[in-house]
């Protein structure tokens, strides 16, 4: 297999040396008989150890499987396996070190799980995992994992770099949508939306035959079978729930950062998650997704699993900017214009320097994208946030529900990163 | 249940223990092991298993200080050996602070640490064979300990981990739940949780291979031992106990009372070699071995005994007559002796002797006067002290009766000196021996008077000697509970007179006594008699046992034979006769049985491996490392012929090959061209690598006989269905350990699910129903199906059965 092995003396193996040391030199210089006997009953477990755990090493195989994705804060699980290929020389205590970093900034940190495998029969392999809980959304690299071997008698170390880097994307983490969203959304779904556009009742498919109630039209009497049963029986239908929403996220930064701005951009990505995970759950109507930040993103398309995926991956790794702008893109205007669509503004902005946008889009002279009335503004650190979303389900404190770093308004952004 | 842990720590205890006892073996101290011993059981229950008693870090570091000071008081005021016993003690002390204290990895290793330093100092009291034994048993422990440590300390890694990572989940949760949830999106630690699998099920196996690592250890050490080149003189410590020679004595004292024990502890090692062979041999008669010689009954604190002459006449080997060197010589017996560490100056031989190989000769002188060798001075180091003398008295195997008279006052061959005759003729005084002497004297008269010529003083001491041997009415005995003492006669006469029971001491004393009355001059004389001959290592094996007592006689120029000199057995100046007046049915004149029993050869064995360990391990040293290593078993081993004889000397052994060898060759090679067949069409040839275990003859024998010893010997290759009812017994056994019995009417799948619903908000509810899932996958697979687990799919089982167990140890539902 030719990996490098690095060959290491552990602390045990030190205070052992030492020991030996001491044994070697009472022998040798007094000529002891038995310390002789016993210096060399103590190097034999230093060379067996040495010869052993390398061999146990050398023709170990590694793999690692992970998900895609995951969201924040659900249980990551990660699978190893380790193969032992050789023929005749079992592998025991096995520990493989997995490295854990997250890809959120410059200086990335790092967080090493280790995992232990009692013994690998020649020729056989081993599964287990570890499980995680990241709770920050972004880019996590997982490996390159260090598989060490101590045994029998942990004096030596041998360890041995596998070079196999795995990544994982975390989505921001799913929340709680609260009474704002569900009056604007689910209502709609129920028809109490005076501007859901009622498209006659064939738009859905068929669903079952029900017992004709006083007020049915009478065209969906299903005659044959009323003929049949003797009594008056009337089509149903599944009723379509097509919706067709955009949702603006502005992930904007003040120049000087504070933790509460960062918290809330996490905030407001993990609300524009969740309310795109709940558009794409039994919605075929269109869905809208911008995102404005370091790197901007938009995207339009059909509600469904496809479009989540793109959103949520984008969501991983969006990061704020303080040149954002939420409509930053021609097309996005487009949107404004399709009828019965609903348009939300989710904003990392000031409720004021929100309005003051807005405005000042709307009289603009230069091209841009036309602020409809109906645009949903919703800044994440406004209190009445907590009335469209919560990260828990914990009741809803209306009053500020974020903290706006007040408290300690030198936390910038170095040091909370 | 059994865990790692708890092997570990009855692991250590037992190292604590054997440590404890090496040093004890060392130092004669059995308090110290006891104590040990009794503070590791303590510990093991009360502390590791009860949790009643713990020394908290504090404590036990004070305790610590105070133990580790209380012996280095007055630590430089002690000599070297106290000094050493005075760190075992401190070592076993700090062992029995640490076995209080709440065991970590730490702890452990602290525990191994100071248990590998008590080995040190042992080795530095002197280790016996005993010792050895009990060192080996020491190093497999030791290596067992080892490899327990590094699975605990790993493990304990694993937890560490968990609880920090569990803490970290929950400083997660607190923040969701807090003021600010969203704080959780950026600030909240990462937190991971690994499988802590249970190694409870390679336990044997890892036992198993610490046995291996230590024959292995064994083999390895003892290359090196021999290898490395000794420099000179070893230092072979020493033991610290009182180290008197019970037997053995310079005086004697008539008139004890209850049993005498003998002890069975080695004096000495002897072995006889035939002028110019290099081949040992043993005697056709018994082995007389003097040490010094009595010669003045007397009575102090009014018990009668014996006493050395107060006339000291010594001088250096090189003045010596007797001891010079043997150029010329050729008629002699070469004789090695090993003595055992001892305190007095007394060296064992017989007369006459030469000198041939005595280092450091100015310590030696000899008494020419009492025709004894000894030390200069009584002997201060430890060692073994090891002689090698020339002896003039062994003719065809036997010892001679006598030995020539040397007179140590002239130079002339003279007979004795009427000052030394008369000194050899003292008897105690009417008025002190109570006026009984007279019944000596009579009873010595009659029984000369029965001896063919009562004028040749040979034959009267003879026949004196042979009236003591032959008369059934003395008997020999050590026991003197019932032997009815008349306490106002002397104790000789008592013996003579009235009960005849006695052991060498009364006999020869009597004897003595009798010859000076009749005007022999007589001395007693103390040595060693009658040690067995190991058959395996060609040597006399002296004990303490062996201590004995007997006569020699002076013979006057008349009462010799020209032959006697012409032998060598007397000079013209006389002759010192040996007679040893023992019952001939005694146990001491039959102790050189040679009855090839089995008791017999194990203790030739044992007093064999006994000089092997004392030459070739503790007395290793650069002479005889080159006699022995390199100029001797080396060289011998290079030449071709060595080998030829080798296997001639095998093979004469074997009947078939001494009788018809070309048989012979053709039963070795058909036997071969089996096994070779055999080999070909064995599983194991087709099977190789695919299993956990290849099948092997043995092993599958052993499991038809036993599956459970079969599975300590890591025979895992069972049946299809032994592997499902095994895998799903353990599940049903570690849920109901849980509180989760199976239904009669549930399936297993409805088992598990209740199990799932049981479960509520259990942390790792997630991974249980993923090992549940993984396991009622395979056990349907496998039980209700024509399908094979594959190696892979039973590793797989096997992890989810571990993955279960361990998340159901480790946080049990709240139920």
């Amino acid at each position: 297999m030719g990996r490098s092995q690095r060959v290491s003396v552990t602390r045990e193996g030190w205070y052992y040396l030492f020991i030996l040391t001491f044994i070697v030199g009472g022998a040798v210089m007094r000529q002891i008989n038995p310390l002789f006997a016993l210096a060399g009953l103590m190097i034999a477990p230093i060379l067996f150890n040495w010869r052993f755990s390398m061999a146990s090493l050398r023709h170990i195989n590694f793999s690692r499987r992970l998900p895609h994705r995951i969201a924040a804060g659900e249980p990551l699980v990660v699978d190893l396996e380790l193969t032992n290929e050789r023929a005749r020389l079992d592998a025991w205590q096995i520990c493989i070190t997995d490295d854990v970093r997250w890809q959120g900034t410059t200086r990335s940190r790092s967080h090493e799980v280790e995992v232990l495998v009692p013994g690998i029969a020649a020729g056989g392999h081993v599964r287990t995992s570890y499980r995680c809980q990241l709770y920050r959304r972004g880019r996590y690299h997982i490996g390159p994992a260090q598989v060490r071997c101590s045994y029998p008698f942990g004096l030596i170390s041998i360890r041995s770099k596998r070079e196999s880097t795995s990544h994982l994307l975390v989505s921001p983490r799913m929340g709680f949508l609260q009474s704002h969203w569900r009056k604007l959304i689910h209502a709609q779904r129920s028809g109490d939306q005076s501007s859901r556009q009622r498209r006659g009742s064939t738009d859905g498919d068929f669903y079952s035959l029900r017992q004709y109630r006083n007020g049915d039209s009478r065209r969906w009497i299903h005659w044959r079978t009323s003929a049949k049963l003797g009594e008056l029986m009337v089509q149903q239908f599944d009723e379509s729930t097509d919706q067709h929403v955009a949702i603006f996220v502005d992930l904007w930064e003040p120049e000087e950062l504070t933790a509460a701005d960062l918290d809330a951009v996490e905030l407001a990505a993990s609300f524009a998650a969740t309310a795109a995970v709940d558009l794409c759950r039994g919605n075929s109507g269109k869905l809208t997704f911008s995102v404005a930040g370091e790197t901007p993103f938009f995207h339009t398309g059909a509600a469904s699993k496809p479009l989540l995926n793109t959103v949520l991956d984008h969501l991983a790794t969006a990061r704020s900017s303080s040149h954002s702008h939420p409509f930053e893109h021609e097309s996005q205007a487009v949107n404004f214009g399709m009828q019965g669509t609903t348009v939300l503004l989710v904003s990392t902005r000031p409720p004021e320097l929100l309005e003051t946008l807005l405005r000042s889009d709307s009289t603009s002279t230069v091209p841009g994208p036309n602020i409809p009335d109906r645009l949903h503004r919703i800044s994440v650190l406004d209190p009445e946030f907590a009335h469209w979303f919560s990260i828990s389900n914990h009741p809803v404190v209306t009053k500020a529900p974020v903290d706006n770093g007040s408290a300690n308004p030198s936390k910038t952004l170095e040091t909370v990163r | 249940m059994i865990n790692i842990e708890r092997v570990l720590q009855w692991n250590i205890a037992l190292i604590v223990v054997v440590g404890a006892l090496l040093l004890s073996l060392g130092n004669g101290q059995y308090f110290l092991p006891i104590l040990a011993g009794g503070s590791a059981l303590f510990s093991l229950i009360f502390v590791d298993k009860l949790g009643w008693f713990v020394l908290n870090r504090f404590a036990a570091n004070i305790l610590a200080l105070i133990v580790a000071v209380i012996p280095l008081l007055n630590f430089f005021d002690n000599d070297n050996q106290a000094q050493l016993v005075s760190i075992a003690r401190l070592l076993i002390h700090l062992q029995i602070v640490l076995l209080l204290e709440k065991k970590t990895s730490r702890i452990y290793w602290q525990l191994f640490v100071l248990s590998v330093l008590q080995v040190v100092v042992a080795a530095a009291l002197r280790l016996d064979l005993h010792g050895g034994l009990l060192f080996a048993v020491y190093i497999l422990l030791d290596f067992s300990g080892m490899i327990l440590m590094l699975m605990q300390r790993d493990r304990e890694r694993v937890l560490q981990a968990n609880v920090l990572s569990a803490h970290a989940q929950k400083d997660a949760q607190a923040m969701l739940l807090g003021n600010s949830p969203a704080r959780i999106l950026r600030a909240a630690p990462l937190a991971s949780f690994r499988r802590t699998h249970s190694a409870r099920q390679y336990l044997a196996f890892y036992l198993k291979q610490a046995l291996i690592f230590t024959l292995m250890a064994i083999a390895f050490a003892t290359f090196l031992f021999y290898s490395v080149q000794r420099t000179g003189d070893t230092w072979q410590g020493g033991q610290v106990q009182d180290f008197s020679m019970v037997g053995f004595t310079d005086s004697i004292r008539l008139g004890e009372e209850g049993v005498i024990s003998e002890s069975s502890r080695p004096v000495m090692r002897v072995r006889l070699f035939e002028y110019g062979s290099d081949q040992p041999f043993e005697m056709e008669g018994p082995l007389f071995l003097r040490g010094t010689t009595l010669h003045s009954y007397t009575r102090e604190n009014g018990v009668m005994g014996w006493k050395p002459t107060r006339r000291r006449l010594t001088m250096s080997l090189v003045r010596s007559r007797e001891l010079n060197n043997i150029d010329d010589r050729t008629d002699y017996v070469k004789q090695e002796i090993s003595l055992e560490p001892t305190k007095r100056p007394f060296l064992f031989t017989q007369f006459p002797a030469l000198a041939i190989n005595l280092r450091d000769r100015n310590r030696f002188e000899f008494d020419p006067y009492r025709n004894s060798l000894q030390l200069e001075e009584e002997p201060k180091s430890r060692d073994e002290l090891r002689y090698d003398l020339a002896i003039m008295n062994i003719r065809d195997r036997v010892q001679s009766k006598s030995y020539p008279y040397e007179n140590p006052f002239s130079s002339r061959q003279e007979p004795m000196l009427s000052q030394q005759e008369s000194e050899l003729l003292g008897l105690p005084s009417e008025r002190t021996s109570r006026g009984t002497l007279q019944y000596i004297r009579t009873l010595a008269e009659e029984w000369a008077a029965a001896t063919n010529d009562p004028d040749d003083r040979r034959l009267v001491a003879l026949g004196l000697e042979r009236r003591f041997q032959e008369d059934t009415r003395f008997r020999y005995t050590l026991d003197f509970r019932d032997v009815e003492r008349d306490l106002t006669l002397d104790p000789v006469v008592d013996f003579l007179k009235n009960h005849r029971s006695g052991h060498c001491e009364y006999f020869s004393s009597a004897l003595v006594m009798m010859l000076r009355s009749l005007g022999i001059p007589a001395r007693l004389v103390v040595g060693y008699y009658g040690p067995e001959y190991n058959d395996i290592g060609k040597f006399y094996q002296v004990e303490m046992r062996h201590a004995h007592v007997w006569v020699e006689a002076y013979m006057r120029p008349q009462d010799i034979t020209p032959e006697m000199i012409d032998e060598g057995d007397a000079s013209p100046s006389g002759a010192w006769l040996r007679l040893n007046p023992m019952p001939l049915n005694s146990e001491i004149s039959q102790i050189n049985d040679d009855n090839p029993s089995v008791a017999n050869r194990a203790n030739d064995a044992l007093g064999f491996a006994q000089m092997l360990w004392d030459d070739f391990v503790v007395g290793l040293n650069a002479e005889r490392q080159q006699k022995a290593l390199f100029q001797g078993s080396m060289d011998k081993m290079l030449e071709g012929t060595y080998w030829q004889t080798v296997f001639n000397a095998t093979a004469s052994k074997i009947p078939l090959v001494r009788n018809d060898p070309q048989l012979a060759v053709q039963v070795v090679l058909f036997v071969l061209a089996i096994a070779m067949v055999g080999y070909y069409f064995s599983p194991r040839r087709h099977k190789k690598s695919s299993t956990r275990r290849n099948p092997s003859t043995p092993r599958t024998w052993l499991q038809r006989i036993s599956p459970r010893l079969a599975r300590l010997f890591g025979q895992t290759h069972a049946s299809q269905e032994t592997i499902i009812i095994d895998f799903y017994r353990r599940v049903e056994n570690l849920l109901q350990q849980s509180g989760y019995q199976r239904e009669k009417p549930q399936t297993t799948r409805e088992f598990f699910a209740s199990v799932s619903q049981a479960l509520g908000n259990h942390p790792e509810k997630l991974e249980i129903n993923r090992c549940l899932d993984v396991i009622a996958s395979l056990f349907y697979a496998a039980r209700f199906s024509d399908h094979e687990l594959s190696d892979r799919e039973k590793s797989d089982v096997i992890s989810a059965i571990d993955g279960l167990e361990n998340l159901l140890a480790i946080a049990p539902p709240a139920r």
